[in-house]
């Protein structure tokens, strides 16, 4: 992720105008943050964790789940609009017609896959973002150490060991999936 | 098909090792090299040591280490690691001198995040820690302004700038504001 000073996008109107083909933007209090494709590593790893939700959210008719670049409006004035690589919003807070911004307000559940040079300090300060905006379960699966973290709030922060499985709580009730299930190469 | 064991290095070994300026860890018989910190960095372990330090030596309760300080997690293959600062308390400390690395964890381990640093390798840091043994772990940010402490891999605690770290039952009644610990007192962020 690198900061790109831009004095011209600083609202998530100015965002969403933004064509520049291979690369996801966000906005943290009115800067524009630049971030390089993800790695197949990364890809791959996402792409699992986000078909079981998306399944498991239609089956149950829980609400909606986005894939990544998805832009929710986390503040306005400075504006901050995020992109978590998964996220899900339910039923209740979903918008009954079309409009084409991005989502006003925090996802119910934000997925974060590391990549191998995100820095310690990034990684928190967004996990702690989606809680702060109001987020209420936070993962950050990490696919080089086969490990995940789930944040429920700034108190109630575990640690997953590839043995353990990922639950939806009373976020996505029912659901769960053992972390090893998610990386290449498990049985 | 074989596999060529890479050597292993062992603790005495990386005792006797002299190269200044470059701390090193073995982590399972395999040299880490850790480049020096950035001066920031050190101001915060600086702060950190000065407060915990007369703490514990004017309650008699242990001994507090500074950096580079060894701490011999495990034997065969071996892993020594090193925190920036560390406390271990008095009924743990050997009663006369040697020369080796610390024989087992420390009760308390201080990580000072680099800018640098990656979520993987602090977050396997802290484990390594806590699997050991180590009772309370540390990891301060200190261009996020936050600590996160770690008690277990399933008790932990994100703190932001105006909370307290505490000691806890590891250095009882010990506690310092996380605003404190940093450069410039409740200054701006330096990297922003």
């Amino acid at each position: 992720m690198s900061i790109m000073p831009n004095p011209s996008i600083t609202t998530a109107e100015d965002l969403l105008s933004i064509r520049e083909p291979g690369f996801r933007h966000e906005l943290v209090r009115g800067e524009l943050r630049r971030m390089s494709p993800a790695g197949h590593w990364h890809g791959g790893v996402g792409m699992v964790l986000a078909e079981l939700i998306s399944r498991h959210v239609r089956e149950h008719r829980l609400g909606r789940a986005y894939m990544a670049e998805t832009g929710f409006v986390l503040s306005r004035n400075p504006d901050t609009v995020l992109a978590p690589d998964i996220s899900f919003v339910r039923q209740e807070r979903l918008p009954r017609a079309f409009s084409p911004g991005y989502f006003p307000g925090p996802p119910d559940l934000a997925v974060e896959i590391t990549s191998p040079n995100d820095t310690y300090t990034e990684v928190h300060e967004k996990a702690s973002s989606w809680l702060e905006h109001g987020t209420r379960l936070v993962w950050v699966v990490d696919p080089v150490a086969r490990r995940a973290t789930v944040y429920r709030s700034r108190d109630d922060v575990r640690l997953l060991g590839p043995d353990d499985e990922l639950t939806g709580d009373d976020v996505l009730p029912e659901f769960t999936v053992p972390l090893r299930d998610l990386f290449p190469g498990s049985s | 098909m074989s596999i060529m064991p890479r050597p292993t290095i062992t603790a005495d070994e990386l005792l006797s090792m002299h190269e200044p300026g470059r701390p090193t860890e073995l982590v399972r018989g395999e040299l880490r090299r850790l480049s020096p910190a950035g001066y920031w960095h050190g101001a915060v372990i600086g702060r950190l040591a000065g407060r915990i330090g007369p703490y514990a030596s004017e309650r008699n309760l242990g001994e507090t280490f500074g950096a580079e300080t060894g701490f011999m997690l495990a034997r065969n293959p071996d892993t020594v690691r090193a925190p920036d600062v560390a406390f271990v308390r008095r009924d743990r400390m050997p009663s006369e001198f040697s020369s080796g690395y610390f024989p087992g964890p420390p009760d308390l381990a201080v990580e000072i995040v680099s800018p640098n640093d990656s979520y993987t390798e602090v977050h396997e840091k802290a484990l390594s820690w806590l699997e050991h043994g180590t009772r309370l772990v540390w990891v301060i940010d200190p261009v996020g302004r936050r600590a996160a402490v770690f008690r277990r891999s399933d008790d932990v605690h994100v703190l932001g700038p105006d909370a307290q770290l505490t000691g806890d039952d590891v250095l009882p009644g010990f506690a310092v504001q996380l605003s404190d610990l940093f450069p410039g007192g409740t200054g701006t962020n330096p990297a922003t």
